[in-house]
């Protein structure tokens, strides 16, 4: 199930990569663009809250742990993917990792991130259609019970 | 499929085997039901088609948020 653990994007951007280091490493310029509002500065260590700011999501709330950050070259945190639902306690769920790097390229920065540690995370349950199917499941389940104990009560070999 | 069944073709043991469906259930990715005296079987690929569609709209979104970067950068 390794395609199934990790998500990894690779991006060209032309611009230097001491620009691109600030609108990552800098929170509110990192909320900008990813649209969220954060509560504290990227510092190695640091638990950040924010909100998601795009519309129909401003409930979501987002919570990440900066696991590492190396100046222009590297930035890493941890945190819950697609949590969602904000009735939901993730707190106990194991956290993915996303990792950015960037390199130097031609025409400006290339930039990598990859996001790791889905193993383990129940994603399926995080789908909304998905909960309309286990109810669909669970009523199917039960059909079959009444079926096989109407059909086998009383039914001695 | 009942575990008699699923044991003849296996070079593990019947109580190897209902380990395995348990495990599996554990996961949702199999259900049993009684039938008579004995346990029946499936498999469930529901819960894996949700994840991988719930991974899907992960990878969506880091595009998308990657195409805000770009435009954010080279602006």
């Amino acid at each position: 199930m390794n395609d199934q653990d990790r998500i990894e994007k690779r991006i060209l951007l032309r611009a230097p990569r001491a620009r691109v280091w600030q609108a990552l490493a800098n929170a509110e310029e990192f909320g900008q663009w990813f649209g969220v509002k954060l509560s504290g500065p990227f510092t190695p260590g640091a638990r950040l809250r924010g909100q998601v700011t795009h519309k129909g999501y401003e409930h979501v709330a987002f919570e990440i742990t900066i696991e590492r950050m190396e100046p222009e070259r590297l930035l890493a945190w941890r945190g819950h993917p697609h949590a969602i639902d904000p009735q939901a306690d993730y707190s106990a769920e194991p956290t993915t990792l996303v990792v950015f790097e960037l390199a130097d390229a031609p025409d400006g920065t290339l930039l990598t991130v990859v996001e790791s540690g889905f193993e383990g995370i129940p994603l399926s349950r995080r789908l909304e259609a998905y909960r309309g199917n286990e109810q669909g499941w669970a009523m199917q389940m039960k059909a079959i019970e009444r079926y096989i104990s109407e059909k086998y009560v009383g039914e001695k070999p | 499929m009942s575990i008699a069944h699923l044991t003849r073709d296996a070079s593990v043991t019947r109580q190897a085997v209902t380990k395995h469906l348990h495990v599996l259930a554990h996961a949702g990715l199999a259900r049993s039901a009684r039938l008579g005296r004995e346990s029946v079987w499936e498999l469930r690929p529901e819960p894996l088609d949700a994840a991988r569609h719930c991974l899907d709209g992960i990878s969506a979104q880091w595009d998308a948020a990657l195409d805000r970067l770009k435009i954010f950068v080279e602006g």
